[in-house]
Parts: structure tokens; C-alpha cells; sequence
């Protein structure tokens, strides 16, 4: 048995999904928060029960990718599911057209009402009695974010399996019954997985994928008459067919929103509805758009800041009482102070940083300010050839590349696609970020790492500009569901936050400890010299570095943080202006900040576009990473003499 | 006849009727009352939503139905297709239409009602009411024909309709505007049906930015930015 739920962008499913299956599906609140399914298990009457999170899509016609997955997943896993059908209650009657569309698939169904405080907070009132009355369906009302309602959510979905409930037929207008009456009559002529009703309203919807299983499946004749049944439908309603069963389903989703609701006025003035007049202002908006992500990234840094020295003496007092007692020479000792040089790094560098950040990140996401700066930037966005929604995307790259790349799935062509993918990789990921604060900004200045935040918003627009020059074709352009603005409770925060950290540690640390054993080993056999004497033309030649920093950059490439650690190791102590200039210091950063994004944001780009395209765009960011870096070591000492 | 007392006949017919008596249906006669000359079904919406009434459109619909049979409203027909309504104040009395500008005279001529009813019984028919327009060219507009041609730019209203067709990002910040055609690809037109955007509904302007921003429109309760090159193919009704 499993469940599936789906539902439009935006409407819940990953909230409920997390608070059965545990924390597993980013939920977010804006539109295609989810970009591929999410699989986890939940516990009902002493069985364990698989539960799918799917991506959000508005219909079953698909426009993007990520909605693409929703519906090939929906359509091939028929066997033994109970589709739970999330429905963001406030806006009803737009949700009712997924609705009539997964009642075509005649499987077992429930249909969950969620977020019903908004919908009463708005005056709609629902009559649960009367929307199962009409579509034949089990309601369960709930408010997922505060838990009410999910047990019996599950419990139904659970009846509904042993006992499937009959999904009403929906019958559309004189017209397009005819239609769908006549395609049927000649559908049946052969045999589908799925319902002839289905079938017949996917070839209103000229589907390519089941416009081919009918080709192979039907007679030439057969098949040939079929075109002529839609080409006399779509002369008698001067209409293309894809629209016009669009519209008999807008126009039945409203007849039944307003046979099942009522709408009286708002309970009370809410205050939310007043602050798009600040945020969304055509002036006041950027004013604070620069002052909220200003000021979060200076707490950001405060905290790493405050933080850091402290843990880094912990760790400095830990190894020297470790190399105490296990000599200072010996491979094993090699190894031990690798390790725990690379344990220290994880606690003392990164996640300081990493911690706000992601509550930080968490926080923008859930009040649903992120697509208010998607809004915003929309016009900046189109100058280089993009528009907004490439935005949401970047912004998620500032935590992660991978889900930052993996986001691109909600922009519409593939160039759009390759374009966004190539700045994603480019915005400083919180990996580059703790090297850029824990470096740049702990060893020089606020302003510097301030500088390198800006200088890379100016790289990208360049590159934005020039790559789509390179690739002139019209955007599409921004088409945005701006959500509602949402306190986020604070466990929602400190989930979300929790779940991102997790991957750190479980990913990403181990193989931070790993690099500095690795290093560490490497010293020991007196290979980094080789390397670094390899590497020397180009470190000290090229961008005037030490030449000790060659393996650090080498092992940049599996993690960016790894860099960071690693340079302290390398350089033999801490404090790291011991040994370099400033400029050396920004250099490096600089340096580290744009080369090729490591290892597995490269994979993402492989399996997102192509590995042809993942190559370009390493080779590209480690050529703007090679003039940025000599730019940097030539133009720096200006400033600091 | 004042509000007041078509209230209490529409409460009456209500009650006959066994329909609901909710404060919606009021809310549509009262606009009706207070709307001044003739209105369509959608102008008297827009008028409601412009005052933040909490009125769907098929409420308006069924209640502007349910008015006309309690003769309270009457329906007019001018030819143009569209059918308008207004309010049954002044007893009976016919419209002459201008067929250049669309302006529409009322006067009262006992003789067509009694030759209307001769007719019909002549016919066969128990007469129960009539329903005809007339048409002409007013003065203003014979004069000026004759005159010169330089009336530029104007356009027959029985072809265009009294509002004027443009893209939506042509449009005022605050306008609600009723949407013709969506000429983008077909991508986009397919995304922005599934967002309710499509031919025939209602959407508010709620924002625009400067310089080829987005716009944010507000559709059934909820705000959609579309970009200015997708706003820029859509024609409305504005």
C-alpha cells in the first residue's frame, strides 16, 4: 500500500508529509518548494505504509519539469495507492480543477481540505457534506503546520484503500460530452491502464506522451478518425481543444467551489494584507530588500564571529593535549592530528556560520518573502536575459548549490535552464560563505567580505549578460504565485534548519576529516610538497600565493570548506596572517569562491542538464576564477596601501 | 418605488419562491437600485468588487435572474449582444438608440403599448408584455455628419463595445479589467489558465512596477506576478 499525495504548488503536502514521516521534504512556502518526490514511511495500525511527496503541479497537463515528474510518477504507479489529495482550502475553487483531473484516474481517494485557519481567516466557509456529496469523496479538514487533522487525514486514506471510495463522474458541458463521448467509443477499441474517461480527456488535451500509446495501440484508422473528432470540436468552438477542456474545468471547479462554499467577510482586518504595501513598493521594496539580506548576513557573520574563536581554542587545546600524549612524529600521530584537525575544522569554522545561516534561509523561505524577491528582481532580472523566477533558484544556491541547481527545474527552457544552473554554481554556497567570513571577513574585515558579496553579484550579472547574448532567445518571462505571508513557528525553523545541518554532518564532515587525514598522510610521505611543486607555477606564478596552499585548493574541489581547514593545517597554524598578506588572504578567497563548484554540485549539473554542459560550465567558472584571482593580487594593494 | 420598499417585495418573492434570503441577493438590488442608467451583469460585478462586497459572480448572476422575475429589474436588449438591466422605477417606457454614439434616450409613448397588445391578441397570444427598441442617429451626430468627417478614431460601439481593448500592461495600477485573449505561447498561456487566468475572468491590477517590471494581479483571492513581455500579450478589457 502506499499513499501519494498531490496537490497545487504551495498547498502543504510536504508539511504533511514531514509530520508523518519525519522531517525528510524541505517544506517551503512558496510555489514548487519541491522539485522531486520524497519517499518515506509511516505507521498505521502496526503496518508500515510507504508515503510519497510529490512535487506541486497546478493540472495534469504539465508545464515544468518538476510538475512533469508529479505526473509521470502519478500516472505509472496504479497499483495498490490511495491518492490524497491536498487542497489548499482558501483557494478552493482553483484547486478543484487538479481535483476533477485526479477523479478522471478513478482510483481510491481522499480529498484533504488543508490550511482551513486561512480559509476561515478569509470568511470561506465549506460544506465538507456537500463537496462529498458531489464528488463522491471522503473530506478530511486539517491545518498541517499545526498538526490538527493529519491522524484522521491518514486514517481515511487508510479506510479508503480496503473500501475505495467511487469517485464521481464529472460531466462538462453538451458539447465536449459529445466529444469526449465519440473518442472513448474508438479508445475502446483497444485496452489502457488507465480509465477510457482519462484517456479520452488526455486526447482533448493532446498529450503527447498518451497521443503516442494510442498511435501504437490503435488501428491507423482508427487513430486517423480520432484527429478528425477533435478537428470537428475545435472548428465548432473556434477554440484549440487543449484550452477548451481547461475551461470546461475552470468553469465546473467554480460551479461546485460555489455550490460547496460560502464566502462571508474577512474575520478581522489582517494586518499581513498591509505589508506587501512596504515590501512590494517600487521603491521602499529594494530599500528593504538590501536591508533584510544586509542585515541577515550581519548577523550571520556577528554570530560566526563570536563563535568561532571559541570553538577553535577548543580544538587547538584538544589536539595539543592529543599530540601530547601520542608524540609529536609517527604516521599514527599524522593521522590523529589530521583527524581531529578536520573534527575541529567542522565544529570551530563551519558551523558557526552554517547555523545562522540556514535559520536564516529557513526563515526567508517560510515567510514567503522569497517570491516577494522574486517579484522584485524581475525587471533587474530580465536586463540579463532571465526573469524572476531564475531568482529562487539563486537564492537557494546561497545554501547549497546541489538543491540550487535542482531548483532550476522550475524555469520552463532549457536555456533558461543552463543560464540559471551556470549563476547558481556561481553564487557563494554557505561552504564558500564560512570560507569567505571565517577568512576573509574574521582575518581582514567585514567590509572586504562584504566587497566579495557584491563583486560576485556584479560577475554574475556579467556572466548573465553575456551568456544570454551568447544564447539569444526569448524568455518565456515570469508567470509567479506570490504566497501568503506566514509566521513560521519556531519548530518549523528549527527543523528545517536541523535537517540542513544533518546533511552537513553526514555528508559533508566525514569527508572533511577525510581530506585532512588525507593531507595529513600526504605530509607524512612528503607527497604535498610533490604537489605543491606541481602546482607552483601556478599558485605563486599565476596568483602569488604560497605554494603550500596547492594541495588546499586540489582538495577545495570535494568540499569548498575543506580549503579553509586545510589551510590552517597546511600553514602550520591558525593565524593565518602569520603567514600571508591580506591580499594573499583575499586572493585566496577570491580564488576559492568562483573555481569550479565542487564535485557534487558538478553531479547535479550532470544529471540536471548534461555532463557536456556541467564540463563548459566548470571550465567556465575556473577561467572568471583564474582573472578574478590575478585581477585581485594586482588591484588589492591599491586599496590597502 | 423607493429601495426600502423593493426590499420588502423582493423579501416577499423570495419567501413565495422558497429561495434563500441571504444578504448577498440584497446587496446585488441595492447596487442595481443605486446604479444609475443601464448596466450588464459584469459592470454591476465589478461595481460590487469595487466597493468590497464579497459577492461571486454567480450570485450576481442568479440574483439579477431572480430580480428581473419580480419585476423589479427589466431587461433590456439594445443589440449589441449584451444584456442590461435597470431598475423598474419609473413604470414603462421605451428607449431610442443612437446608432453612432450608443447614447440611449428614454420616452414614453402609451400608443406602442396598446398597439403591442391588439397585436398580440390579434395573433392569438394573452398579452402579458412587450419588449422593442428603436434606432437612429441623434441629433448631435446627423448634424455633425453633415457637416465634416473629422470625428477620428471613432468607432461604431454596436462593433467595439463602449470600452477600449488593450494589453494588460498598458493598463492603470488599480484597474480590475475582464480579460480577452492570451496571445503568449502556448506554454505560458497553458501555465497561466492553470492560475486562472483566462479568457472571461476578472483581475485586479494590484501593482505594476516601473521600468518593465512585473505586475501583480489578484485573481479569486490570490496574487500572481506575471512578468511584463507575458502582461504585455494579454488583452483586456480595460
Amino acid at each position: 500500500m502506499e499513499f501519494i499525495l498531490i496537490g497545487q504548488p504551495n498547498c502543504g503536502k510536504s508539511t504533511i508529509f514531514n509530520n508523518v514521516a519525519g522531517y525528510k521534504s524541505i517544506a517551503s512556502n512558496f510555489p514548487g518548494a519541491t522539485v522531486k518526490f520524497t519517499k518515506g514511511n509511516i505507521s498505521l495500525y502496526n503496518k508500515t505504509i510507504g508515503v510519497t511527496d510529490l512535487p506541486g503541479t497546478y493540472s495534469l497537463q504539465s508545464q515544468d519539469e518538476a510538475e512533469k515528474d508529479a505526473v509521470t510518477y502519478l500516472i505509472n504507479h496504479h497499483k495498490d495507492v490511495v491518492l490524497i489529495n491536498v487542497i489548499d482550502a482558501s483557494v478552493l475553487s482553483r484547486s478543484l480543477e487538479l481535483t476533477l483531473q485526479l477523479m478522471e484516474l478513478s482510483r481510491p481517494m481522499i480529498i484533504v481540505l488543508n490550511m482551513m485557519d486561512e480559509a476561515r481567516a478569509k470568511g470561506i466557509r465549506i460544506n465538507k457534506e456537500e463537496l462529498t456529496k458531489i464528488t463522491g469523496l471522503p473530506v478530511i479538514e486539517t491545518v498541517a503546520k499545526k498538526g490538527e487533522g493529519i491522524k484522521e487525514c491518514f486514517d481515511k486514506a487508510y479506510e479508503a484503500f480496503f473500501n475505495p471510495p467511487e469517485p464521481k463522474e464529472v460531466v462538462y458541458s453538451k458539447n465536449a460530452e459529445i466529444c469526449l463521448g465519440k473518442i472513448e467509443s474508438i479508445l475502446g477499441q483497444a485496452e489502457y491502464q488507465w480509465p477510457e474517461r482519462f484517456c479520452a480527456c488526455k486526447v482533448l488535451e493532446k498529450d503527447s506522451h498518451f497521443d503516442m500509446q494510442f498511435k501504437e495501440s490503435l488501428s491507423a484508422e482508427s487513430y486517423g478518425r480520432l484527429h478528425e473528432i477533435l478537428l470537428d470540436y475545435e472548428a465548432e468552438e473556434e477554440r484549440g481543444a487543449e484550452y477548451m477542456i481547461s475551461f470546461e474545468r475552470h468553469a465546473k471547479a467554480f460551479e461546485i467551489f460555489e455550490s460547496v462554499s460560502r464566502v462571508g467577510s474577512r474575520e478581522k482586518k489582517d494586518f499581513k494584507l498591509k505589508l506587501d504595501n512596504i515590501f512590494m513598493h517600487p521603491v521602499l521594496g529594494y530599500i528593504f530588500m538590501i536591508m533584510i539580506l544586509y542585515s541577515g548576513f550581519w548577523i550571520i557573520f556577528k554570530v560566526g564571529n563570536l563563535l568561532e574563536p571559541m570553538f577553535l581554542n577548543l580544538v587547538a587545546n584538544t589536539s595539543r593535549l592529543i599530540l601530547a600524549k601520542y608524540g609529536t612524529s609517527g604516521l599514527t600521530s599524522a593521522l590523529l592530528t589530521g583527524a581531529v584537525e578536520g573534527i575541529g575544522g567542522g565544529v570551530g569554522i563551519v558551523i558557526p556560520y552554517l547555523v545562522p545561516f540556514f535559520i536564516f534561509l529557513a526563515f526567508l523561505e517560510d515567510t514567503g518573502y522569497l517570491a516577494r524577491i522574486a517579484y522584485l528582481l524581475d525587471g533587474f532580472m530580465h536586463k540579463i536575459g532571465l526573469h524572476g523566477t531564475s531568482v529562487v533558484p539563486m537564492i537557494l544556491g546561497y545554501g547549497c548549490s546541489v538543491p540550487g541547481v535542482l531548483a532550476t527545474r522550475i524555469l520552463k527552457t532549457p536555456r533558461d535552464k543552463f543560464i540559471t544552473a551556470t549563476l547558481t554554481s556561481l553564487i557563494p554556497c554557505s561552504a564558500r560563505m564560512t570560507v569567505i567570513f571565517g577568512l576573509v571577513g574574521f582575518f581582514i574585515s567585514m567590509k572586504a567580505a562584504v566587497a566579495i558579496y557584491v563583486l560576485n553579484l556584479v560577475i554574475i550579472a556579467a556572466t548573465g549578460k553575456f551568456l544570454s547574448k551568447a544564447m539569444p532567445e526569448v524568455s518565456p518571462g515570469l508567470i509567479l504565485e506570490i504566497p501568503r505571508y506566514n509566521i513560521p513557528p519556531v519548530k518549523v525553523l528549527a527543523y528545517k534548519s536541523w535537517f540542513r545541518l544533518k546533511e552537513f554532518i553526514l555528508v559533508a564532515w566525514p569527508l572533511l576529516i577525510l581530506g585532512s587525514v588525507l593531507l595529513k598522510s600526504a605530509e607524512f610521505f612528503h607527497l604535498d610538497s610533490a604537489i605543491n611543486n606541481f602546482l607552483s607555477p601556478f599558485t605563486i606564478g599565476i596568483l602569488g600565493l604560497p605554494a603550500a596552499l596547492g594541495v588546499t585548493m586540489l582538495f577545495g574541489l570535494m568540499r569548498k570548506e575543506l580549503s579553509l581547514i586545510l589551510l590552517f593545517s597546511a600553514l602550520g597554524t591558525s593565524n593565518v596572517l602569520l603567514k600571508m598578506t591580506g591580499t594573499q588572504v583575499f586572493t585566496f578567497s577570491i580564488f576559492i569562491t568562483f573555481y569550479i563548484p565542487c564535485l557534487a554540485t558538478i553531479a547535479a549539473l550532470a544529471r540536471e542538464l548534461n555532463w557536456k554542459k556541467a564540463i563548459l560550465i566548470s571550465l567556465l567558472t575556473f577561467s572568471l576564477a583564474i582573472i578574478l584571482g590575478v585581477a585581485s593580487r594586482f588591484i588589492v594593494p591599491f586599496f590597502t596601501a | 418605488m423607493d429601495l426600502l420598499k423593493a426590499r420588502e417585495i423582493f423579501t416577499e418573492f423570495l419567501k413565495r419562491g422558497s429561495s434563500r434570503i441571504t444578504p448577498e441577493r440584497f446587496e446585488v438590488l441595492e447596487a442595481a437600485f443605486k446604479f444609475k442608467g443601464h448596466f450588464g451583469a459584469d459592470e454591476l460585478y465589478v461595481a460590487l468588487k469595487n466597493k468590497n462586497k464579497e459577492v461571486s459572480r454567480a450570485t450576481v448572476y442568479n440574483s439579477l435572474e431572480l430580480l428581473t422575475k419580480s419585476n423589479l429589474l427589466i431587461k433590456r436588449n439594445f443589440g449589441d449582444g449584451a444584456t442590461r438591466y435597470e431598475a423598474n422605477l419609473r413604470g414603462s417606457h421605451e428607449h431610442i438608440i443612437c446608432t453612432e454614439c450608443g447614447k440611449i434616450t428614454e420616452f414614453s409613448a402609451p400608443e406602442i403599448k396598446n398597439d403591442a397588445k391588439m397585436l398580440a391578441e390579434r395573433l392569438g397570444y394573452d398579452f402579458s408584455g412587450y419588449n422593442f427598441n428603436l434606432y437612429g442617429r441623434c441629433r448631435e451626430h446627423a448634424l455633425k455628419n453633415a457637416e465634416t468627417k473629422k470625428d477620428k478614431g471613432f468607432k461604431n460601439p454596436a462593433e467595439s463595445g463602449p470600452e477600449k481593448k488593450r494589453s494588460m500592461a498598458d493598463c492603470p495600477q488599480g484597474k480590475t479589467v475582464k480579460i480577452l485573449e492570451v496571445n503568449s505561447g502556448k506554454s505560458s498561456c497553458m501555465s497561466l489558465m492553470n492560475m486562472g487566468i483566462a479568457q472571461g475572468t476578472e483581475v485586479l491590477i494590484k501593482r505594476k512596477s516601473p521600468m518593465k517590471g512585473p505586475l501583480l494581479l489578484l485573481i479569486n483571492d490570490t496574487e500572481i506576478a506575471v512578468g511584463y513581455s507575458i502582461a504585455k500579450k494579454i488583452m483586456v478589457e480595460c
